[in-house]
């Protein structure tokens, strides 16, 4: 049984009112979930009530998927468009206090320097990420996170398959841009 | 030689570029050094964002959300979509029942129907008694009192309550 098919097995379950079953597919969906929230808000607290939102939504409107198609699809179609309509909502950037450089130094004060490098670029790229556009980070992360294909990043977003392709080169140039200058400005702190 | 386009770059990262894209950006490779450090600064990008973590929600969300949908039981069908089948089955009942009466009336008198005189005005200043309107604005304030209830007062409470819990 593939992961589509198991989906579509538990969602039978809830129907048939198997209480046991939410709890399956919650735990199955939920990280990457979360994933796509944080990465569109970058804030853990707003990131866990969109992706919990969009469950209670996804659970409330079970009746209208259609057990034909891919049910990731359609939830994490739930969940990017919960997560845009919460950044409109709070257009005023907040900072996740786990993921300021000061956190980082504390987390990472013990790490080697191979390590320390590594993990010094995993921040540059996620604070790149931060900087780009709601859209840029969410193209971005659709196409990483689980390496959706191109026709399913375009039906989660609704747009053709051709333009979601588009949209993730150029969200990944403007990420490429964005690294630069950020490497710049830690160049320019230690001159 | 022709320099390759970002396009071109992120489709041979992503492993769907055409031989002839290939072939050219292995001879960049090769010759030009400015192409080799692009390349190679896109590439680092590519393989971070493919090491990117998968972020891991907090321990109590799976609880959380199964004590919301303890609270807001799955519904099969809302109000909303079976409003339409409900209208059709209370016009259809009267529609049936003014048949069945005209044909029972009409099968049951030999006689010409006599429609008594009534003045409509007093058949409604009779109803419009000052106690009724008083028990319908009374009816009115309780069902706007349980929808301001359930709709405002009960979703608030148990968000509090969850978050502080």
């Amino acid at each position: 049984m593939n992961d589509n098919q198991q989906d579509i097995h538990i969602l039978n379950r809830i129907r048939t009112g198997d209480k046991s079953a939410f709890k399956e597919l919650i735990n199955r969906h939920k990280d990457y979930a979360f994933t796509v929230a944080y990465r569109i808000l970058n804030n853990r607290e707003d990131a866990e009530e969109v992706a919990q939102d969009a469950f209670m939504q996804a659970f409330g409107a079970l009746k209208s998927f259609n057990a034909e198609s891919k049910f990731t699809t359609w939830f994490y179609r739930i969940v990017f468009n919960a997560a845009l309509m919460q950044k409109r909502k709070h257009k005023v950037e907040s900072v996740d206090i786990q993921n300021s450089s000061e956190a980082f130094l504390v987390r990472h004060s013990s790490d080697s320097a191979e390590d320390l490098q590594k993990n010094e670029r995993k921040t540059a790229i996620q604070k790149a990420l931060r900087n780009l556009s709601a859209e840029d980070t969410a193209m971005i992360t659709l196409f990483y996170l689980k390496e959706l294909s191109l026709e399913e990043i375009a039906e989660i977003t609704k747009i053709s398959a051709e333009t979601a392709k588009v949209k993730i080169h150029r969200a990944r140039k403007r990420l490429a841009n964005e690294m630069k200058k950020h490497l710049r400005d830690e160049v320019k702190s230690l001159l | 030689m022709k320099m390759l386009t970002n396009e071109h770059i992120f489709d041979i990262l992503d492993g769907c570029a055409t031989k002839g894209i290939l072939s050219q950006h292995r001879n960049l490779l090769s010759v030009s050094a400015e192409y080799k450090t692009y390349f190679e600064d896109l590439e680092a990008i590519h393989l971070d964002l493919l090491a990117l973590p998968i972020e891991n929600p907090s321990a109590l969300f799976t609880e959380i959300l199964l004590a919301h949908i303890a609270y807001a039981p799955l519904k099969n069908t809302s109000w909303s979509s079976q409003l339409t089948w409900i209208i059709l089955a209370i016009m259809s009942v009267f529609f049936v029942g003014t048949i069945s009466l005209a044909l029972f009336y009409f099968s049951n008198s030999n006689s010409t129907i006599e429609i008594p005189k009534v003045n409509n005005l007093n058949i409604i200043s009779t109803f419009l008694t000052e106690i009724l309107v008083k028990v319908l604005i009374l009816v009115n304030l309780i069902v706007l009192l349980a929808i301001f209830d359930k709709k405002v007062l009960k979703p608030f409470f148990l968000n509090k309550k969850l978050r502080l819990s």
